[in-house]
């Protein structure tokens, strides 16, 4: 055979090949779909018979023994996955979990989801071990083992879902570390905190497996009474293991402050939060040679009573970070505080922009006395080019930086401008003129002139002739930004 | 003559091995990536049912996300857009529209519509752009931002939300794609679940034409009825599906759709924010991001993930069509020009060794190669430098490798997402697969040969495709 005939016969050998393998890709698909449309009609039928007797037990129409006893029956005709599938296919209050939970002991769903988890890890020997362990997406009956044993808040299972925290597979570490976070076992927190320790350092040296983050988010939903395993963490000498607990502390602390009653007054103190945690935020963390730890650390006394965090806060309002002064003036934004809103007002003319924006939005959520010293910064007398910022030792001396216009910004925002119009009569008493003059110097004119057609304002009119000749355009919009100032930012870690 | 003769018998000669080592390369590394994919997609079809949309929406976990739409000239969609957007599933959501000098009245109704009051906002400019001119807000929708500029482009209007957004990461959304609500969540979701940093990650895109669409979300999946938008529909599902995963997986990815993609934003303001001077600025920021990492030691992560699903409209004309590919591939173009120094260049990793090449020969050149082998081979025959014996038995080896891969792409569709339940769909789908090479190919490849040529004879122009409307079918 002439050589370029093998070549045509070679190319035609290997395009059949190519048509035979589209064919199997194709019957592959097609077979698919025809099992999965199967099973989809069973499950339908399942879920038929199965949702309205559970749907009665939870909420309590029928008696859980004759329930139980319906199911056990559709049980032993129906495969468990399918079963399994219907019965937590739907979110349930907290008080029907419970039920759940009871259910699927009773029906053995639970040994099921245990064995799984534990096979899964178990080391077999000889052949079948080899075999299990490299059997096609057997990870999957663990990850959904994981899950369920998560959904219905089975509590005795924590200890298997801590082991499998160092499964081999990610899915199965996250699904674990979903459930324990579900479960909120006290006991198991310090695994956590182990585990998230060692997911930090990881990170810095390569990073591998389920993430810090995932970990972190997990843990924020035990209690706060937990964090006292945070300890050893946040003394460890690596910054970043610090800076995570710490970060774990804040947000278990505002979770606890979200669900408090007494929301904008929340404190913590006494039994609630350990005393030797709140020893550390005091002393150690607020003098932390990193400052984003320094900046949680000014989060978490924003939850602390007493004077000494008090006393800590305002000393962070003048640490040589921008960030480190941002997180402690957001920290100051309660009521209780009102008492430092002088020394918060010194920040409305920091040399950082977002800084001074979170003094003015302190000041306003301080109310009463934050809103006074705020309404006296911006009303003052003196001229804007006698103001300066204040700057730190790279940058002395700054020109006021837009201040005005800043506060300004944050009073539309917070609507107290129409707030201010509504009692225009009493500032202006106060004030005089300065107050239109000053808000249409800071580019409100255009707000004060729309005020003006509203009724209730009507004392507006008397200072309409000063807002005229102020147009917006005095003040500029756009702001150039300096010379880039290479500082951490802590937004990014988000 | 007879010099010529030889000349031109082994030029042609020449050629063919250039046409052989293009179609091995080709779909050689296309092989690869489908069994990648093929693997990736597969498992993560099982394991997706355990991702539900409570496991993802767990609020400490959910980073802040502004959405940044810009709009020009959009007045027909752009409301709707917005409205959908606002009711995207994400806890700590906040959207920009970005109004890039519209000259239709994009602004005007989106005002009315939603009440929008001016504001003024102090406007730091990190990033340069063209004049901001104004902005909007509104009580209804506190999450709510409109800033109206100057024309500046797509890329300056990015830039722009750049500058106003606060949030710790960015997704760009096109004001004509419609979110599906869970989408935004599953696309985080990668992003928080990485143990590295992911400083980009994009999902998917798929054709809007033929669904049905009520107020900016699609409420039924259907196949296009025109012929040219049914090959777009298999195209994307081989390119995202396929290509995409499997680049991902390589840790290679160099494309991330523009229409729906997210970015952490400190980077991108680092690395200068999308640039203006290529016709593809997601393409172009992708690059300069790895380039970026590199020069600053930075170990980051640009992620692909094929779950979150973005509609967007597709070209239903060949006009519109070749609009539109003349863009991509002169973008595709320009930025492996701009960035030529990667090639070949180990610092850049599985980006600069693998995929970077396969970009620059095989998509870039590859128009080039296959508009001259479309030319020459037949003169090839004859001239008899090859023997028809021999060129049958490869063509058709072409048409059905290339069937292959498309095949494989909706197989994988079928084994995960499903998107097109019926049976029918399905079958259209593989007899699109089949038909693509038999003239939808050979058009594309045109189109893509003059975008090369407005490349080499320095064309910057962008060439805007108009479409039908929001969407396809309105199932009011």
């Amino acid at each position: 055979m002439v050589f370029s005939e093998r070549i045509s016969l070679a190319v035609l050998l290997f395009a059949s090949m190519v048509m035979l393998a589209t064919s199997l890709l194709v019957l592959v698909a097609v077979v698919r779909r025809v099992q999965g449309r199967k099973f989809f009609h069973f499950l339908d039928q399942l879920r038929q018979l199965v949702s309205p007797r559970l749907h009665l037990m939870l909420q309590e129409g029928l008696s859980y023994e004759d329930g139980l006893k319906a199911l056990q029956q559709l049980a032993a005709s129906f495969p468990l996955r399918a079963l399994e599938s219907v019965l937590l296919e739907s979110e349930l209050a907290s008080r029907q979990i419970a039920t759940l939970r009871r259910l699927c002991e009773d029906l053995g769903l639970v040994k099921v989801w245990q064995d799984q988890l534990q096979l899964g890890m178990a080391r077999l020997p000889g052949w079948t071990g080899w075999i299990e362990r490299f059997k096609p997406l057997r990870f999957v009956s663990r990850v959904r083992a994981a899950r369920n044993l998560g959904l219905i808040e089975h509590q005795s299972s924590w200890p298997l879902l801590v082991r499998a925290l160092d499964d081999p597979d990610p899915e199965v570490q996250w699904a674990a570390t979903r459930s324990l976070g579900a479960i909120r076992e006290p006991a198991s927190f310090a695994a956590l905190a182990r585990r998230l320790e060692s997911q930090v350092l990881s990170t810095t040296e390569g990073a591998t497996g389920c993430s810090a983050r995932a970990t972190r988010s997990s843990m924020t939903r035990f209690p706060l009474r937990c964090a006292a395993a945070l300890a050893s963490m946040l003394d460890h000498k690596d910054t970043a293991v610090r800076l995570e607990a710490s970060e774990v502390v804040r947000v278990m602390l505002d979770r606890a402050a979200g669900a408090s009653p007494r929301r904008p007054q929340f404190t913590v103190g006494g039994g609630d939060f350990p005393p030797e945690l709140a020893e550390k935020f005091l002393t150690g963390l607020s003098f932390d040679s990193n400052p984003d730890v320094r900046a949680r650390t000014a989060s978490v006394l924003g939850f602390v009573a007493g004077w000494r965090a008090e006393a800590v806060l305002a000393r962070l309002l003048s640490d040589e970070v921008w960030f480190v002064r941002l997180h402690a003036v957001r920290a100051l934004a309660q009521p209780r505080f009102q008492f430092l809103a002088s020394r918060v007002a010194r920040l409305l003319t920091d040399s950082y922009w977002r800084v001074r924006e979170a003094a003015t939005q302190t000041l306003l959520a301080q109310g009463g006395a934050g809103v006074s010293e705020l309404m006296q910064h911006f009303f003052g007398e003196s001229a804007p080019e006698e103001r300066r910022c204040n700057g730190d030792a790279r940058t002395p001396g700054l020109p006021d930086l837009y201040s005005r216009e800043q506060i300004a910004e944050q009073m539309h925002r917070s609507g107290l401008l129409h707030l201010l119009a509504g009692r225009y009569e009493e500032w202006a008493r106060r004030n005089g003129s300065t107050a239109i003059s000053q808000l249409a110097r800071a580019g409100r004119g255009a707000f004060l002139l729309a005020t003006l057609d509203d009724a209730r304002h009507a004392p507006f009119m008397k200072g309409h002739g000063e807002i005229a000749p102020h147009r917006d355009e005095e003040c500029p919009v756009c702001v150039a930004l300096p010379r880039p100032v290479r500082q951490a930012d802590p937004e990014k870690s988000g | 003559m007879e010099v010529w003769r030889h000349l031109v018998h082994y030029g042609l000669g020449a050629f063919n091995l250039v046409i052989i080592s293009y179609f091995l390369l080709g779909n050689g590394v296309y092989s690869v990536l489908m069994g990648l994919s093929l693997v990736r997609v597969w498992i993560g079809s099982r394991t997706r049912p355990f991702q539900t949309a409570e496991a993802l929406r767990d609020a400490q976990a959910a980073l802040p996300v502004t959405i940044i739409v810009p709009a020009w000239n959009e007045q027909n969609t752009v409301v709707e857009s917005v409205r959908a957007i606002l009711e995207t599933d994400y806890p700590s959501l906040q959207v920009m529209v970005v109004n890039d000098g519209s000259s239709d009245g994009t602004l005007e109704r989106l005002r009315a519509a939603f009440s929008l009051e001016p504001v003024r906002l102090i406007y730091r400019a990190q990033l340069r752009t063209r004049q901001v001119e104004g902005f909007y807000r509104t009580p209804q929708f506190p999450n709510l931002l409109v800033a109206s500029k100057a024309h500046g482009g797509k890329a300056d209007a990015l830039n722009a939300g750049i500058n106003l957004c606060r949030t710790p990461y960015f997704c760009t959304l096109d004001a004509d794609s419609v979110l599906e609500p869970d989408a935004l969540l599953r696309l985080m979701q990668s992003i928080v679940r990485s143990p590295t940093d992911t400083v980009a990650s994009g999902g998917i895109v798929r054709i809007l034409n033929g669904c049905g669409v009520r107020a900016g979300r699609v409420t039924r999946v259907a196949l296009p009825s025109k012929r040219i938008e049914r090959f777009q529909v298999v195209e994307y599902l081989r390119t995202f599906l396929l290509g995409r995963t499997g680049w991902d997986l390589l840790g290679a990815t160099m494309i991330l759709s523009g229409a729906f993609a997210v970015f952490h934003r400190a980077t991108v303001a680092e690395a200068g924010g999308f640039s203006g001077d290529t016709v593809t600025e997601d393409l172009e920021l992708i690059t300069r991001l790895r380039r970026w990492a590199v020069e600053n030691q930075r170990r980051v992560r640009m992620s692909f993930t094929p779950d979150p699903v973005c509609w967007t409209e597709c070209p239903s004309s060949a006009r519109m069509l070749g609009r539109q590919r003349r863009r991509w591939q002169m973008g595709l173009c320009q930025t492996l020009w701009k960035n030529r120094d990667m090639m070949l260049n180990r610092r850049y990793g599985a980006l600069g060794l693998i995929a970077f090449p396969f970009h620059a020969y095989v998509e870039a050149l590859g128009a080039v190669i296959e508009s001259l082998g479309y030319a020459l081979v037949p003169l090839a025959l004859v001239f008899r430098v090859t023997p028809l014996a021999l060129y049958l038995p490869f063509m058709f080896l072409g048409l059905t490798y290339a069937g292959f891969l498309t095949t494989g792409a909706i197989v994988l569709e079928e084994l995960s997402y499903r998107r097109y339940p019926s049976f029918r769909e399905f079958a259209t789908l593989l007899k699109c697969a089949m038909l693509e090479n038999l003239g939808y190919r050979q058009l594309v490849v045109f189109y893509r040969l003059q975008g090369v040529v407005q490349f080499l004879m320095g064309f910057s122009r962008w060439e805007r495709v108009v479409h039908v409307g929001a969407g396809g079918i309105d199932d009011r």
